[in-house]
């Protein structure tokens, strides 16, 4: 019987040496952690009772240290855990530390290079998944669990069942990556992946750019998987250098698969989550005319280049609406730069556009949703108080692709963006 | 957050008695502990905020040993421990789902809240039932409507976790025995 991707991975990492099949319970080796909010982490082990933070470290390489969410330092408190984390980085001699770099986490592991297909790798954060895009086995823990890995280089995993994702349809010149994730949840419900993989696989996933695929895979834990799946095909050379062809991970014909799913974009076209889920999905025209007082573009889910161009393409020569703040923020300073040279920026904020840093913070504060406020966003999660904490728990959040958001930031309301793209 | 509030290894011997505190589906982790951002928010801040959105009679009214009672997905959205936290700090011994999010599953087993699976509990009992969790039997009875049902049982490996205390409990054993003992008091 053939095996799936995450069989595969799993059999590759499990220390017992075994080959595994789905509902195996397994230690597995893992490749890299990638750690955020280091001072939970560290409070974990102060917990445990080393008041330095933790010991040791499993391999000083393969742990990627990110002061990202807090960045720049908001306050004292934030710049003194940023620097107690760089006294720790140096103690432990990681090679990998990222000290004051604004930026996503997930964004930056990319841009530096530090996900290959094949890979097992987990990280403090739940968007961690979105590696999957480039072929890697990567899920999110927390931070007792980080601070395991930290210490063996290993974790226990139950092996998952798989859903294989069908897409078809005809790629477009805009992203749609939202769209096709928003479809799935509206269709099957934000845990119809609950502790499953899922393959994304047919021609769409074949022609979409890596940029969507990434947006997927980052979504694939808003249905509750603990992976997401794409191919390794040529186009994650972006990312990863000198691929070698022998690490991409292909299930088995003969694989075993709990469900499959088929979805043609062709037939989906732009959809619109409501507050307060991720699967209170419609189709925009179903939102039509909601007024917005925000709108927000970014995050690890769509803030890369071409998430800000087509925002730029429809907002060239014309102006974001009177009494609506469109907030734009990429995903990294890479991204930033790209974004820079081609000429973006300046379209962007000739268009009234405000820019915001490269960072988490466009998923949560500062750009604060006021309880009698509506915000569009194109960021990762659409939950009661996600711009403004509990005050604000009232706020209407509409999550949407990025031509979505950029058409309504133009209209001052939610509108079908086919008209606005060039 | 500097110490586990409710001792967390009983609640899986010895049977327990509760309130219970009934909630709905895909109740998410910035209902939990809300601002992700704040890497170690206070103890106070975490255990006045939980769920507080959803009810704001709950952090009031809680009591040490109350359970926490949800339908689907529960724990959906970020991987933040302090979800798991604040509901300690809250005093909850037990959460009892339909079914919950994976990431808050593990981070309910390393820092040892109970979080088990009662299918059907949500229809089955009524917001402020007196419940009786008895997890070596596997049963959940409503002291209130005098009815039972069951709940599944968790696997040897991570019962083992939970009766260690959490996973902060083997880190250390194993780090002792690589010859990194924690610091003296």
């Amino acid at each position: 019987m053939g095996q799936t991707i995450a069989e595969k991975v799993l059999s590759r990492h499990n220390l017992s040496g075994k080959e595994v099949r789905a509902g195996d319970a397994i230690d597995a080796r893992i490749d890299g952690l990638m750690v955020i909010n280091y001072q939970a982490l560290r409070a974990a082990y102060r917990r445990m009772g080393y008041k330095d933070g933790p010991p040791t470290v499993f391999d000083r390489s393969r742990v990627f240290l990110m002061n990202d969410h807090v960045q720049p330092p908001p306050n004292p408190a934030a710049a003194r855990d940023n620097y107690s984390s760089g006294l720790d980085a140096r103690r432990l001699d990681l090679a990998n530390f990222y000290y004051s770099e604004m930026g996503i986490c997930h964004q930056m592991m990319l841009d530096y290079g530090h996900v290959r297909p094949g890979q097992l790798i987990v990280g403090t954060d739940s968007h961690t998944i979105s590696y999957g895009a480039l072929n890697a086995a990567a899920t999110g823990i927390g931070t007792d669990e980080a601070a395991y890995v930290w210490a063996f280089g290993e974790l226990f995993f139950t092996v998952p069942e798989t859903i294989k994702v069908l897409l078809g349809g005809a790629p477009r010149g805009y992203p749609i990556g939202k769209d096709v994730i928003l479809y799935l949840a509206g269709q099957y419900g934000d845990a119809f992946a609950q502790n499953n993989a899922l393959e994304f696989t047919g021609p769409l996933a074949a022609s979409m750019s890596l940029s969507n695929r990434l947006t997927i895979a980052d979504h694939a834990v808003e249905v509750g998987a603990k992976f997401g799946f794409f191919d390794a095909d040529e186009k994650i050379g972006r990312y990863v250098t000198e691929a070698d062809e022998s690490e991409a991970v292909r299930p088995d014909p003969d694989a075993q698969y709990v469900r499959e799913i088929e979805v043609s974009f062709d037939e989906v076209g732009f959809q619109v989550a409501k507050p307060f889920r991720f699967d209170n999905v419609v189709p925009v025209a179903e939102a039509a005319g909601v007024r917005i007082d925000q709108a927000r573009l970014g995050s690890c889910a769509n803030g890369r280049f071409e998430d800000i161009e087509v925002a730029a393409r429809m907002l060239a020569g014309r102006k974001v609406a009177a009494g609506v703040r469109f907030y734009v923020s990429p995903a990294s300073m890479s991204v930033y730069k790209q974004c820079v040279d081609a000429g973006l920026v300046s379209t962007l904020l000739e268009a009234g556009v405000q820019f915001d840093r490269p960072g988490c913070t466009i998923c949560q504060t500062p750009g604060v949703v006021l309880n009698e406020e509506v915000c569009i966003s194109s960021t990762t999660r659409n939950y009661r108080g996600r711009f403004g904490g509990n005050e604000c728990a009232d706020a209407q959040v509409y999550l949407a692709g990025p031509a979505t958001v950029a058409a309504a930031a133009i209209a001052g309301e939610i509108v079908d963006p086919t008209e606005f793209l060039p | 957050v500097t110490a586990t509030p409710v001792s967390p290894a009983y609640a899986l011997t010895a049977p327990r008695r509760g309130r219970a505190w009934l909630f709905g589906d895909s109740v998410d982790t910035n209902q939990l502990a809300a601002g992700g951002l704040v890497a170690t928010p206070s103890d106070d801040v975490l255990r006045r905020g939980c769920l507080r959105t959803l009810r704001p009679d709950f952090t009031d009214g809680v009591q040490p040993g109350d359970f926490v009672v949800t339908g689907q997905n529960f724990g959906c959205g970020s991987s933040r421990q302090t979800a798991v936290e604040a509901l300690q700090l809250c005093g909850v011994s037990a959460v009892l789902v339909e079914s919950v999010a994976r990431i808050h599953r593990r981070n309910s087993i390393a820092r040892a809240l109970p979080t088990l699976i009662a299918p059907g509990i949500t229809a089955a009992i009524d917001d402020g039932d007196e419940l009786e969790l008895d997890y070596p039997r596997l049963l959940v009875t409503d002291l209130t409507k005098g009815t039972t049902m069951s709940i599944e049982a968790l696997s040897p490996s991570v019962e083992a976790i939970y009766r260690a205390g959490g996973l902060g409990a083997v880190i250390t054993a194993r780090l002792t025995e690589a010859g990194f003992p924690p610091d003296p008091d």
